[in-house]
């Protein structure tokens, strides 16, 4: 059961997601990169959480959203520098990078919690957290694409689009670990809603 | 905690209202990418406070400490300084030696800005505290150059110059603004933060209109 889950909900969010993306092969191979650097944000957290003096809610609040924004940044910066600053790729890429993470980590989780999970925690938990962490990396993938041809705004733009995504990653995890956690999951479906509302009911293309 | 949560929800109204109004501009008219960048830069604000609004109400220490709300004033002010650097200054300032004397004492009051506001927050508070609020203040300083600049530098042909003085002196009032209340707050005068948030929320509401204004003296 436990391998089930860690391996067939990334898989089937992949898939899922996929429907959606017209460049389905740069979209896995920045999908698994990922799920790959969700596995090392695993470490890289336990070293903050024993330099933090093992505080979970200033470690989740605070330090996690920089330490897992920058491991999540890092794929869609080198793409921008290196390989191609189009807009659209650089989209599809972010969006990939942050479901990738996303998936793994609600899987992970829902692993640690099995013998307490309920179905509908589950599905909240894997919802919220798939959105925000696309929401956030997508945004900055989109922020590095409309600036990156700019080199005096590229620097202090991209910092600012980093600032944002983990302030909103922040607030998120505040949530989810008080007693509001249930508007910690809404809370990004609430903020994607108009935009897909705008592109999929008006047909308003992007 | 209450002087806290008064500010912040103040300040991040504010910000909302500056966003959305901005948003709204630059959707239905023509506006610059400068316009753009500074209603990202109210948004960041907004997120900022709206973070320190909700640490407050799930109890998640806020003071002593470097918190993540306090990225939203770096954020901001580097979307502040971005705009300024990136679209404006190549067209106002040519870096002919005629103009060094603007650059000089730009650099200069902007530099006596950052010493005195990491003076004013040294050895008050927590290491952790003191390193948000330093980052603040570097941020502040960063776009403080260029809004004291763009204030004193005599205008090019077109009047780019004195159609954004007016932004650029709110800009540098919100700074200062956020300077103060960093200082305070490190030094746990609550009541005084609280305080000043009533001028920060008026210049954060007036400063996409007056920008507005600024483009739209520029345009005609």
């Amino acid at each position: 059961m436990p391998v089930l889950i860690i391996w067939v909900i990334p898989l089937l969010g992949a898939v899922i997601s996929a429907l959606f993306i017209r460049r389905v092969r740069l979209f896995s191979v920045f999908y698994l990169i990922g799920m790959l650097l969700c596995l090392l944000a695993g470490p890289v957290n336990l070293v903050l959480y024993r330099s933090c003096g093992e505080d979970i809610p200033y470690l989740v609040t605070t330090l996690t959203p920089v330490s897992e924004e920058l491991l999540k940044m890092a794929p869609v910066l080198f793409f921008a520098c290196v390989i191609d600053p189009e807009r659209r790729g650089l989209l599809i890429i972010s969006f990939a990078v942050g479901s990738g993470f996303a998936f793994t980590e609600s899987a992970v989780v829902l692993y640690q919690h099995l013998d307490t999970a309920t179905a509908r925690w589950a599905l909240f938990r894997l919802l919220g957290a798939s959105v925000m962490h696309s929401t956030c990396t997508a945004a900055v993938g989109m922020a590095i694409g409309f600036i990156s041809r700019r080199k005096k705004l590229f620097y202090c733009g991209t910092l600012a689009a980093f600032v944002g995504a983990v302030i909103y990653h922040a607030t998120f995890n505040a949530l989810i670990i008080s007693e509001y956690e249930i508007y910690g999951y809404f809370l990004p479906i609430l903020l994607i809603l108009p935009l897909l509302v705008r592109r999929y009911a008006f047909g308003e293309k992007q | 905690m209450m002087y806290i949560l008064f500010s912040e929800t103040a300040v991040m109204g504010a910000a909302i209202f500056g966003t959305v109004y901005g948003l709204i501009r630059c959707r239905s008219g023509k506006m610059p990418l400068y316009a753009l960048m500074s209603v990202m830069g109210l948004l960041c604000m907004a997120l900022g406070s709206f973070h320190t609004v909700i640490r407050v109400m799930t109890s998640v220490p806020v003071e002593g400490v470097f918190q993540t709300g306090t990225l939203g004033t770096v954020g901001a002010f580097m979307f502040f300084f971005s705009s300024n650097y990136g679209q404006i200054d190549l067209l106002v300032d040519d870096r002919s030696a005629a103009n060094r004397k603007y650059r000089l004492t730009a650099g200069a009051l902007s530099a006596l800005l950052l010493v005195s506001s990491i003076l004013a927050v040294r050895g008050s508070a927590e290491a952790g505290e003191v390193f948000g609020y330093i980052l603040c203040s570097l941020s502040v300083s960063m776009a403080a150059y260029f809004n004291i600049k763009h204030l004193i530098i005599p205008d090019i042909e077109g009047g780019v110059v004195s159609c954004l003085r007016g932004h650029n002196a709110l800009i540098l009032c919100m700074g200062l603004m956020c300077t103060v209340k960093n200082a305070a707050l490190s030094r746990d005068g609550y009541f005084f933060c609280a305080l000043s948030a009533i001028p920060q929320c008026i210049l954060t509401a007036a400063c996409f209109p007056v920008l507005e204004r600024g483009v739209r003296r520029w345009s005609e």
